[in-house]
């Protein structure tokens, strides 16, 4: 017989306190003793309830409790009390009885002095529970209850304990089963509003606990797989390796150039290829923005690997296994170390990006429904994604008009160069189409059920050695971006020319670069470029700026005016549902391969 | 009254919640949308997919239907019961030749396509021309492979007019540098006689007569059809770039089949304003007046087109088409003529999201169409008549949507419709 577990309103609890419920019936009026009004002698107290059986004579350390401080005396009291009964459900009441001890003013007018009463208090009410507990006998304000008899709320003492009875007060017997129902519902122990509270806090409770455990399992290993990925430190002889130590503190006040890698693949076939090398520089304190984009084909030096195209460079790096931990590291550290080598650039940052993500997202958002502007043909389109042979060509034929893409062909409609007599006039108003198209999709309210899936084609497909707030706060500062007033630089013709030797590598033209880098980067008389790139590995080289750029913090960037900026794009980030930073990695995905600070407004 | 006061808690309580959870909801974005549903759509399941068809009245046609599903040819009669008739291929833009017993399409490989037809009941497929070739080199891309596309019947139902890039290697002169230096990988229009063995695209070069070129640069030609009940007629949209290389323009030629074959040497391909051409203009020279995909009446008198609105959003129109304007196509007075109708006598029958791919019904009272509903390519249907005072075409009522195809419908490939 559990009779703590028997559901008894406290007496005085609710708006009714003082009053017995009016709509009582006679019967239970009936039932009131008028012996059992003893404890009136307390005028703030409680009515006794009548229908207690006789309980148990109290051991005698117990019945000499009153004095004892309740919330050290109350548990052996109740224990003792209780096992009489059932022992094993003892331990549950200890909690609510130190509290109502400590809540003096309130217990006193509300304790129920029944063991079964305590029963009931310890499960039904967790504020009471979670309520500080006081020494000083001082009332604690309840609400609800308090201001419903501020008249009692003085009459404290004498303190007594739920089952021990005050002096000259008996043990009252607990309620009859028969009684309890009847009592049931007539004594509300709480407001409404208070009950709600408690609902919404478990509500509440319950999302937070959810939204951990939904974060923890969709979210947590592809950010982890994403997010400060160290690349290795090569250096100028190609083959000391070290891990960068990057702060990953975002952007700070001091110049940042971030490296931005796009390439064919994962690597899970054979080494890949960056065809994508962009740097970005940003400088906090004058708000220069510049984008150098270097083309795949222009023949570089690469540290111990003589002279070839960039793009081989990120291939070589991967394949030297020797050198880093992984061979991404490597083939990031070594791309770095040849960007700095030919151009005297420090990198601080980086972010790669595998083009066959972008396919992935694409299919997970359902595709991309456009309108081709025109019939678009390439008869040698790189074949180089999802395949083995990083230099196969496919052909091209698009037609115009509106249609449905998939992440494949959508890649295809935005990357092509040869299908536009305006060359990249061309590409950019096909690329914002898709983009335009990627904000239906991804605005919508059901992409929330695609999150986890976004971030798993996120995960194996970009990494950065930025944390995730730092990639969010790059990207809150590149969505402000004037992208008519960014510092654009593409190491095209002019700025290079094939040679004459069949390979299809472009030479830098030198004396047009140098100028250009160095204001661009700040670079002063670090700029460098090598002219002679050609079949002598380093025999001309103008100068060799080894240092690798010491990472900067990002956080601190900030110029009052940049400052203002960015938090007002922290905040519509947030407004906007960056959910654990996926649009932002979205945003870093799509600038890459659209080469274009545009594609962040997605 | 206490049990009705506990119950009356009870219920603000539950209410509260269902408050606070639809909140959630609301917040997280959760739950599905309400699209509805037309109960006049019976579902058929084809190939793994369920394709739902009108069966209300409003939804009536005579003929037959073909059109293509994930790129498999179906066809669509008046059972409203959809068939199957291809399996396997990617299967694009069929056409039904005049005398009712072939449909010809592409099929589409990576990297090239082939020319093919086949019974209208479906059958053995015949191949009139294979693009399949090679690459020859690594790391340059050069390759032998080629486009054939969008078959159209000649009105003997001998031959088909189609697209290529069958002169891509042709060196032209004319064009001057960079693009005499360059591959020609725009589309053009070809014509080919069916029923001989498959050819090579080196047979195909050898026998396919070349009816309307190409500008270097904007992807060429389309929508290349003969002008029904009208000899030597072509209509097609011609895509270029304006002269100062900055602003496209797509407009639908007229065009006499046999201009370039009758004098050699006369015309080539080129760039916007670069030479003499046999073509003439039916819509205007207008960068913002951006028409494409015509599809003939069955009388041949008028053409339904769609016009680019903005980037989402087209207008399907009908407009006449004028008479002996291609014998003298470069004169003035014929272009002038040629465009009349476009200024004067075009009606916009409706518009919309991606309304695209217009087609006839065999009687030319109806224009079919494809419009994007439910983010989905759908075939719409309206009736047509002439207005007896304008003159000009009309819808006849709400157009009726045929097909729920829960996005199967390839929006690439123009439907056919046939008695």
């Amino acid at each position: 017989m559990k009779r703590q577990f028997v559901r008894i309103q406290p007496p005085g609890a609710g708006k009714n306190s003082q009053e017995e419920p009016a709509e009582r019936s006679s019967a239970e009026k009936q039932e009131t003793s008028p012996t059992h009004k003893v404890p009136m002698q307390h005028a703030a107290g409680p009515l006794p309830d009548t229908r207690w059986n006789n309980a148990p004579p109290l051991p005698t350390n117990v019945m000499s409790g009153n004095s004892r401080n309740p919330q050290t005396d109350a548990h052996p009291r109740i224990v003792d009390q209780e096992t009489v009964i059932q022992q094993a459900i003892s331990r549950p009441i200890t909690g609510p009885i130190f509290n109502r001890g400590a809540q003096q003013g309130y217990a006193l007018e509300q304790m129920p002095t029944s063991p079964a009463s305590s029963g009931i208090w310890s499960y039904a009410s967790p504020l009471v529970q979670q309520s500080p507990v006081t020494q000083s006998g001082a009332p604690v304000a309840m609400p609800g209850f308090a201001q419903n008899s501020p008249e009692r709320t003085p009459s404290l003492q004498p303190t007594f304990m739920p089952g021990i009875h005050p002096q000259n007060t008996p043990i009252l017997p607990p309620l009859s089963g028969q009684a309890t129902g009847k009592k049931r519902g007539k004594k509300r122990r709480f407001p409404m509003w208070a009950r709600i509270v408690v609902a919404v806090m478990a509500v509440l409770l319950v999302a937070l606990g959810s939204g951990l455990w939904y974060y923890q399992s969709n979210f947590a290993t592809p950010i982890t797989k994403i997010t400060n990925q160290q690349a290795a430190h090569i250096g100028e002889d190609g083959q000391s390796a070290n891990q960068l130590t990057t702060t990953g503190n975002g952007i700070g006040t001091k110049r940042v150039n971030i490296l931005l890698l796009g390439s064919d693949n994962d690597g899970k076939n054979q080494a890949p290829l960056a065809q994508t090398d962009i740097v970005v520089t940003i400088d906090p304190q004058t708000h220069y923005v510049g984008m150098l984009s270097i083309p795949r084909d222009l023949r570089v030096v690469i540290p111990d690997n003589g002279t070839g195209k960039l793009d081989a460079a990120f291939s070589f790096g991967w394949s030297n296994e020797h050198v880093g931990p992984t061979p991404f590291s490597n083939a990031v550290g070594l791309s770095i170390a040849t960007i700095e080598k030919n151009f005297g650039i420090p990198i601080n940052y980086y972010a790669w990006v595998g083009l066959d993500g972008f396919v992935k997202v694409i299919d997970t958002a359902g595709g991309v429904d456009i309108d081709a502007i025109h019939p678009i043909t390439d008869n040698a389109y790189p074949d180089d994604v999802n395949t083995k042979d990083h230099f196969g060509y496919e052909r091209l034929y698009i037609p115009p008009g509106p249609q449905h893409m998939n992440g494949m062909q959508a890649l295809q409609y935005v990357r092509t160069r040869h299908a536009d007599l305006v060359g990249d006039f061309g590409r950019s108003a096909r690329q914002q189409q898709i983009l335009d198209q990627l904000k239906v999709k991804l605005d919508t309210p059901s992409i929330v059920t695609k999150l986890p899936d976004l971030a798993n084609d996120l995960g194996d497909t970009v990494k950065t050695d930025m944390s995730i707030q730092d990639i969010v706060n790059f990207m809150d500062f590149a969505r402000t971006l004037n992208t008519n007033k960014i510092d654009r630089l593409i190491l095209s013709p002019p700025y290079s020319a094939m040679a004459n030797d069949k390979t299809g590598d472009f030479l830098p033209n030198c004396a047009m670069i140098m100028p250009k880098i160095a204001q661009m980067f700040a670079l002063g008389n670090n700029a460098n470029c090598i002219t002679a790139a050609g079949t002598n590995t380093g025999s001309s080289l103008a100068s060799f700026h080894s240092a690798i750029g010491a990472p900067v913090p990002m956080s601190a960037l900030n110029t009052p005016t940049q400052n203002a900026s960015l938090s007002q794009l922290n905040a519509l980030s947030q407004n906007t549902g960056d959910t654990f930073g996926v649009h932002s990695l979205l945003d870093m995905m799509f600038l890459v391969v659209f080469d274009s600070f545009d594609a962040t407004k997605v | 009254m206490e049990r009705a006061m506990k119950k009356y808690r009870a219920l603000q309580t539950s209410f509260f919640l269902l408050l606070l959870a639809l909140s959630l909801q609301s917040c997280l974005g959760l739950g599905g949308s309400s699209k509805s549903s037309n109960t006049n759509f019976q579902n058929t399941n084809t190939n793994g997919a369920s394709i739902g068809i009108n069966k209300a009245n409003q939804a009536l046609f005579k003929g037959k239907i073909y059109f293509t599903l994930d790129h498999n040819l179906y066809v669509l009669d008046g059972t409203r019961v959809p068939h199957q008739l291809t399996h396997g291929m990617a299967v694009q833009d069929p056409a039904i030749s005049p005398d009712g017993k072939w449909i010809a399409f592409s099929v589409r490989f990576k990297n090239y396509s082939n020319l093919a037809y086949m019974s209208i009941n479906g059958g053995p497929l015949h191949t009139v021309a294979t693009g399949n070739g090679q690459f020859f080199t690594v790391g340059d891309g050069t390759n032998s492979f080629y486009w054939f596309l969008q078959p159209s019947w000649s009105p003997d139902s001998k031959k088909l007019l189609f697209l290529s890039d069958l002169q891509k290697a042709f060196v032209w002169k004319n064009l001057g540098s960079p693009f005499n230096n360059a591959y020609f990988p725009d589309l053009q229009v070809f014509s080919l006689p069916i029923g001989q063995p498959a050819l090579t695209a080196a047979q195909a070069l050898n026998d396919a007569q070349p009816v309307a070129y190409a500008d270097f640069g904007d992807g060429g030609d389309r929508d290349a059809a003969y002008r029904p009940h009208h000899d030597n007629q072509i209509v097609y949209t011609h895509y270029t770039y304006n002269t100062g290389g900055t602003q496209q323009l797509v407009q639908i030629y007229l065009e006499d089949p046999n201009a370039i074959a009758n004098n050699p040497g006369r015309y080539t391909p080129g760039v916007e304003g670069s030479g003499v051409d046999p073509s003439v203009a039916i819509t205007p020279k207008n960068t913002n007046k951006e028409c494409l995909q015509p599809a003939f009446s069955p009388d041949g008198n008028n053409i339904a087109y769609i016009q680019r609105i903005d980037s989402t959003h087209m207008g399907l129109f009908v407009m006449p088409v004028a008479d002996n304007v291609t014998q003298n196509p470069n004169d003035p007075t014929t272009a002038s003529k040629a465009l009349k109708p476009y200024t004067s006598k075009s009606s916009l029958i409706q518009s919309g999201l991606y309304i695209s791919q217009p087609f006839w019904s065999p009687d030319g009272k109806q224009v079919a169409y494809l419009s994007y509903t439910n983010n989905v390519y759908d075939i719409w249907l309206s009736n047509v008549s002439v207005d007896k005072k304008t003159g000009m075409y009309k819808m006849v009522g709400d157009p009726v949507q045929l097909t729920s195809a829960n996005g199967h419908l390839d929006g690439d490939s123009r439907p056919a419709w046939t008695a």
